[in-house]
């Protein structure tokens, strides 16, 4: 169970933040980590502990799948090309949805800029 | 003399019983035999392992089963047989859980794509063989986290990373 001890502080902090329907099972040198969370901050706080043990995602021995539920926020980092509109487009929300999550970021919704992380409602 | 009658009586009936015991203990084998046979005889216990000791009909059960329910299961099933006089129940539980079901190697490819569309990521190459998908193309470190959520999020069984990170 060297997997299981490799990502033990992901699966420790999972369980902290009482992720629901947690499952973690290895299967053929893979763990899969799957759950449930209603606070997208959880999710982002798992993938950056991911990446803090794998920096570059190289060891391809984890699949690391935690669903944000109504009510939460995923993170997105804007890209170059971005706006408002073509990102509600990609998770299917209003635009003024997410001007709405990221107020205390964005003044102006014309204005984003590549590297800034929004929240999505979900 | 009455007294010491009967407390010759209690004595042989003492030895009795003591003999007895001991000729219970050659059948100690008949038992572990009669209750690894009942065991395997029983459908949810047939696959497992269970390891039975019998001293003077005393029965030990040892190993691994599925579950609370077949831990038990096993008990009842041992107390059943005849010449069992008692059951210590060492079976531990550990829950087999049922393997993982990946997706078809197109549904996953529409997946993975579909999720690097909705992280805004365009231009990767996205190969999927045998439920485990490979990722080729430049990415920026600021959105290679997405691109390996949009893979993971697909639920495969492997994700395997060869982007450029630029």
């Amino acid at each position: 169970m060297a997997l299981t001890e490799k990502y033990q502080s992901l699966i420790d902090m999972a369980n902290q933040h009482g992720v629901g329907d947690l499952q973690v099972q290895e299967q053929d040198s893979v763990l899969h980590v799957s759950g449930k969370t209603s606070d997208g901050n959880v999710k982002q706080q798992l993938w950056d502990e991911y990446n803090r043990i794998d920096p570059d995602y190289r060891a391809g021995d984890l699949v690391l799948n935690v669903e944000v539920e109504g009510g939460g926020f995923e993170e997105y980092t804007v890209a170059s090309g971005d706006s408002l509109s073509k990102i509600g487009k990609q998770w299917n929300v209003n635009w003024k949805q997410i001007w709405d999550a990221n107020r205390d970021q964005i003044k102006d919704p014309n204005m984003i800029h590549p590297g800034q992380k929004l929240k999505i409602p979900r | 003399m009455m007294k010491f009658s009967r407390r010759m009586l209690m004595v042989g009936t003492a030895l009795l019983l003591a003999f007895g015991m001991v000729a219970c203990g050659v059948d100690d084998a008949a038992v572990t035999t009669g209750v690894k046979a009942a065991l395997i005889a029983d459908a949810g216990l047939a696959t497992t392992t269970i390891g039975v000791d019998t001293q003077k009909g005393v029965v030990t059960l040892s190993g691994t089963v599925g579950s609370d329910a077949l831990k038990s299961k096993a008990e009842e099933i041992a107390k059943g047989v005849k010449g069992v006089k008692s059951v210590v129940n060492n079976l531990t539980v550990k829950a087999v859980m049922a393997p993982i079901v990946i997706a078809p190697d197109t549904v996953l490819k529409t997946a993975v794509i579909a999720n690097l569309a909705k992280y805004g990521i365009t231009g990767l190459t996205v190969e999927v063989a045998n439920g485990e998908v490979t990722l080729k193309g430049d990415i920026t470190r600021a959105k290679l986290q997405d691109a390996i959520k949009a893979a993971n999020e697909a639920k495969p069984k492997k994700v395997n990373n060869q982007l450029t990170i630029k």
